[in-house]
Formats: C-alpha cells, sequence, structure tokens
C-alpha cells in the first residue's frame, strides 16, 4: 500500500468516524496548500480537476480558508 | 346506497390527505427554514468578505470567522440531509432531527461569540445583524421539532 491509497483511507475513517467538521475542514486546506504549492494551480482549478462539486458556500468558505491560511503565513512565516 | 358509500370514501380520503399533507408540512417547513439558514450563510460570508476587503476586520478575526461559518455551513447541510432522508413524521424523525439541528445550534452560538470580538463596532453591528437573520431561522426549526 502507497501513501496515497493510505491518505484515502484514513480520510473515509475520519469522515466515518464523526470528527469534527472544523478538523476535517483544516485538513483539506492543508492539503490544497500543498497541492497549490506543487502544482502552481488555483483552488478552483484543483477542485475542478478533482471533479468536487460542493454547493456555493462550502466552495466560497474553503477558498476563504486557504486564502486566509496563505496571508497568515505571509504575515507570520513559519520558522523553518 | 352507492352514494353513501362513495360520500364515505370522499371523507376518508380528505382526512388521510390532510394528515398527510400536515405530516409533510412539519418537514416542508424544516427543509425551507434550513434553505434560508444557509441563505443567511451566503450573506454572511459576503459580508466578512466585503469587510476584510475595507480592512475593517483583520485576518485574523476574518480568519476564526471562516472557520466558525464552515462548521455552521457543515452542520446545516448535514441537518437538511437528515430532512430529505426522512418521509414522514414520526418520533424517530423528530429525535433524529433534534440530535442534527443541536449541531447547527451549537455552531450558530459559537459562530455569535467569534462575532462579538470584532474589533471594529461598525463590523461588529453589521456581522450581528446578519446572523440575527440565520438565529430566526433556527428559532423556526426549533418550534417545528417541539
Amino acid at each position: 500500500m502507497n501513501y496515497l491509497e493510505f491518505l484515502h483511507r484514513m480520510l473515509g475513517v475520519a469522515s466515518a468516524s464523526g470528527l469534527p467538521y472544523a478538523q476535517i475542514g483544516q485538513i483539506a486546506v492543508e492539503l490544497i496548500l500543498k497541492l497549490k504549492a506543487h502544482t502552481g494551480m488555483t483552488t478552483e482549478q484543483l477542485m475542478e480537476q478533482a471533479g468536487i462539486t460542493i454547493d456555493e458556500n462550502t466552495k466560497w468558505l474553503t477558498e476563504d480558508l486557504v486564502r486566509l491560511e496563505e496571508e497568515i503565513i505571509k504575515i507570520d512565516p513559519p520558522i523553518e | 346506497m352507492l352514494k353513501t358509500r362513495f360520500t364515505a370514501i370522499v371523507i376518508f380520503a380528505l382526512i388521510l390527505l390532510s394528515a398527510t399533507s400536515c405530516t409533510d408540512d412539519r418537514l416542508r417547513k424544516a427543509a425551507k427554514a434550513d434553505a434560508d439558514i444557509a441563505a443567511g450563510i451566503n450573506a454572511a460570508i459576503k459580508l466578512k468578505r466585503e469587510l476584510a476587503k475595507e480592512k475593517k476586520i483583520s485576518v485574523e478575526e476574518e480568519l476564526s470567522i471562516t472557520k466558525a461559518l464552515f462548521v455552521l455551513n457543515a452542520a446545516s447541510a448535514q441537518f437538511h440531509n437528515e430532512v430529505e432522508n426522512h418521509k414522514e413524521w414520526n418520533e424517530n424523525t423528530r429525535a433524529a432531527l433534534i440530535r442534527s439541528f443541536a449541531n447547527v445550534t451549537a455552531a450558530l452560538n459559537d459562530l455569535i461569540e467569534k462575532g462579538v470580538i470584532v474589533k471594529d463596532d461598525e463590523s461588529r453591528l453589521k456581522i450581528q445583524a446578519a446572523l440575527s437573520l440565520i438565529r430566526a431561522s433556527t428559532v423556526i426549526i426549533e418550534g417545528i421539532l417541539k
């Protein structure tokens, strides 16, 4: 089993376990940030490529969470 | 004789129809109020984006409100699914909806607390006004679930 399959299965467990939305949202945002850095794609393009169809509110909030995390990283970059 | 039987059937059908529409009404009203919550969340997202663009709220304040809105939106969507999954109103339906709706109420209370800590007075009032519209829809649902 590779790590992608591991991740896929773990997210399934997280969803079924009733992990709080705030924490699931945080995982989604971190994944999007890593994929954006790696691919150079926008949040919208990534969601489109993944074939994610979500309601407008979830889409906007996810985009906002990613944008705000990026702004915070710019203001206060993590110590390497 | 035939006429009497026909009248009895019509009366029975009307009673049945009335009972069914009453049951459906509660689920319909709950779905409508939940759609209003989603519309309220949409308005709140637009508002906080506007306030952030005008630099009236800080990045940290917007992030805190966004996280709370995200949780509320997810809870509201789950409640919506719960309403959709039930076709008739009975005690089991009511219990399931009460359980699911508790997440919506908790998330809204958390959001109201986050909105309260916004420093700028004008922005805080605008946010509170947007949240009170959402609160009004939750009161409708609470009434239905009683």
